[in-house]
């Protein structure tokens, strides 16, 4: 639903302009002491920029609340709910184990995941692709470009390589 | 004049030269369609292997690089919406939708042309008007450029469609983001929150990557199987036709590219903003540019390609390297004992029409590497989604990762492509956010400088005709782009 959605981000965007304000400047912006004229001040730009941003969601929600849209055709999955979340987890537990499992491991892994998730259930072709990929582009990043990959918990296996 | 000319040729007519020319366009073309793999990345690594060349060809070997690495951007652009450099960023607008129709090979043959094209009106321009170009650069000071990038940000209006609202509050979320790191002027932290990495900002390949192709790989898990229409056009490559049809959007973007080139600090991105909003405003399918409009690609490529060879004016003319890579070229142009600027010109005038030359030959390389890449890359498009996809998150982590070598730019990636998918779903549009993330820390630095060099005075925006030419032209699209909406909806209520 488009009036819906413009609700929605309306209202998110003008709570996020207002954080950024409130919260975010005061907090997270180091003014200096002296400071010789407002506009080289370092909140200057952020709160010009963050005050827009909140009129500007202010004025979408306003508008969503006073005139219907009507609604858009969506060509989304009935499960589309349970398999974007899906999706979200894989993500998280990909990011967080990176610095653990290696820049190797985890997107072997992380690929095979996908992968299945995505309807594919050959299971050799799957295999082939979650290793061939990420060890070719490793070779490719530590061995041509000179980008050293993080192995991880694979370290002592691809020392030599 | 004619002795050097011919001196000139037999210092460049060599088997070498040509090698490494061909080589470096190849290698550029690779890399620079490695998401992450950036082009100055790759020209600093072949740096080293030009010490023991002849100046020339090593020279030429880095030209090459440059040259290759600019184009190569564009192919993951186009083909898994994941722009290899930030140049790229606005190839993808229209690229990839059009390669999600099927017509990836199409489409990359325009890029091809556009960039071939834009490459060589750039040489020429570098050759017959490096003097002129080098002093109208010279004219553009911080609040010349400021008023420049005022207008470059339009465009906002234009890619924002009937979202207009939504697209200026995602410009402001991109304005936003890019003031994340240490303070210009006083080197105060800024949204850093105790976090070192945020300190010198957000990198723009895993922002860019995680804005375009990770939101585009999440939302296809939950979106239904549908047959992919008939297309007649798939799997065709460009006609003549289409090639005709965007020739003036084509030489326009390369003369906008090479003006901007030839600028210190300004670089390809704006190049191919300010190009696609120029073709934008003045084609007849100007409504469907974002949609899948060759017409945009055309416009976004031969705006940043028009930038290689101008980059090198202020360079060649001045001593004053405009970007990072120019910055290397300079570096190779020391090691083998030479000092760009007037002096060069005058004592070793066959060295520069030796590297000019090469420079002409290098547009033929970009079009027969590229021609011949073209027919093995395009097919990536018909790999099935449930195999590309997860690879393609694969390429993005490393791309992501190999920009600074820190996973902290993997995850940065992955949390854009939350906040992609978020706007996603809520239907705010993607591309405003991208073009004032790119152009954020050029207008806020300009903004700043200024004010510093005027102790404050805002008189100092309108102090040149350049300035003024920028308003007024800023002023004039604002008021068109009022009309055009008022336009729109008085036919819909009438």
């Amino acid at each position: 639903m488009t009036q819906n959605k413009n609700f929605w981000a309306g209202l998110a965007l003008g709570l996020i302009g207002l954080a950024i304000i409130f919260i975010a400047i005061p907090f997270g912006v180091d003014e200096p002491k002296k400071i010789k004229f407002a506009a080289l001040s370092p909140a200057y730009y952020p709160q010009i920029v963050a005050i827009a941003m909140t009129f500007l969601g202010g004025v979408i929600t306003l508008r969503a609340v006073m005139r219907p849209i009507k609604s858009n055709t969506e060509t989304e999955r009935p499960d589309a709910v349970v398999r974007i979340s899906i999706v979200f987890v894989i993500l998280a537990i990909y990011a967080l184990s990176i610095t653990y499992l290696g820049l190797v491991l985890a997107p072997v892994i992380a690929l095979f995941a996908f992968m299945f998730h995505a309807g594919e259930r050959r299971i050799w072709v799957m295999a082939f692709i979650a290793i061939a990929v990420p060890f070719g582009l490793f070779l490719f990043f530590q061995k041509i470009a000179g980008i050293p990959i993080p192995t991880g918990v694979l370290a002592p296996l691809l020392k030599g390589v | 004049m004619w002795d050097t000319i011919q001196s000139a040729f037999f210092i460049f007519a060599t088997w070498d030269n040509a090698f490494v020319l061909g080589l470096g366009v190849i290698i550029g073309t690779f890399v620079g369609a490695v998401p992450g793999m950036t082009t100055p990345m790759a020209v600093a690594l072949t740096l080293p292997f030009t010490f023991t060349m002849a100046p020339v060809t090593g020279i030429l070997l880095l030209l090459g690089v440059y040259k290759g690495g600019i184009y190569g951007g564009s192919i993951t652009a186009i083909l898994i919406n994941a722009p290899g450099t930030p140049a790229a960023s606005c190839t993808v607008l229209d690229g990839y939708p059009l390669a999600k129709k099927g017509e990836a090979r199409r489409v990359l043959d325009i890029a091809l042309y556009a960039s071939c094209i834009a490459d060589l009106i750039s040489n020429l321009s570098l050759i017959l008007f490096a003097g002129m170009l080098a002093g109208l650069a010279l004219a553009f000071g911080s609040p010349e450029v400021f008023t420049l990038i005022m207008f470059s940000l339009t465009i906002i209006a234009g890619v924002s469609g009937d979202q207009l609202l939504k697209g200026l509050c995602s410009a402001c979320m991109g304005l936003l983001l890019a003031t994340v790191g240490l303070d210009l002027i006083y080197g105060t932290n800024r949204f850093v929150f105790g976090e070192v990495q945020l300190m010198s900002g957000f990198t723009f390949i895993p922002v860019l990557i995680g804005l375009f192709a990770v939101p585009e790989i999440i939302a296809y898990y939950g979106r239904a199987e549908t047959s992919r229409e008939h297309n007649p056009l798939a799997g065709k490559g460009a006609t003549w036709t289409d090639l005709h049809s965007c020739l003036k959007t084509i030489v326009r973007g390369s003369f906008i590219g090479v003006i901007l080139g030839a600028i210190p600090g300004i670089g390809g991105a704006p190049a191919a903003f300010l190009s696609y909003a120029e073709a934008k405003r003045t084609s007849p399918n100007g409504d469907k540019f974002g949609t899948g409009e060759i017409e945009g690609v055309a416009a976004a490529e031969s705006g940043n390609n028009g930038v290689a060879g101008a980059t090198l004016i202020p360079l060649l003319a001045l001593g004053i390297p405009g970007d990072i890579i120019t910055a290397i070229i300079l570096g190779a142009f020391m090691i083998h004992g030479l000092r760009p600027g007037p002096l060069l010109f005058q004592e070793n005038l066959s060295l520069i029409y030796a590297l000019f030359m090469g420079i002409m030959l290098s547009s033929l390389f970009l079009l027969i590497v590229g021609k011949f890449s073209i027919r093995i890359i395009s097919k990536i498009a018909d790999i099935p989604h449930k195999l590309l996809f997860p690879v393609v998150l694969t390429l993005c982590v490393f791309g992501a990762y190999a920009v600074n070598n820190t996973i902290f730019d993997v995850c940065v990636m992955f949390a854009m492509g939350a906040v992609g998918f978020a706007m996603l779903k809520l239907e705010i549009p993607p591309a405003p956010f991208l073009i004032a993330f790119i152009l954020g820390p050029l207008l806020e630095d300009n903004f700043r400088q200024s004010l510093l060099l005027s102790k404050g005075s805002y008189g100092i925006f309108f102090s040149s005709g350049i300035c003024w030419f920028f308003w007024g032209l800023t002023i004039l699209v604002i008021c068109l782009t009022i009309v055009r909406a008022v336009k729109v909806k008085t036919v819909e209520l009438g």
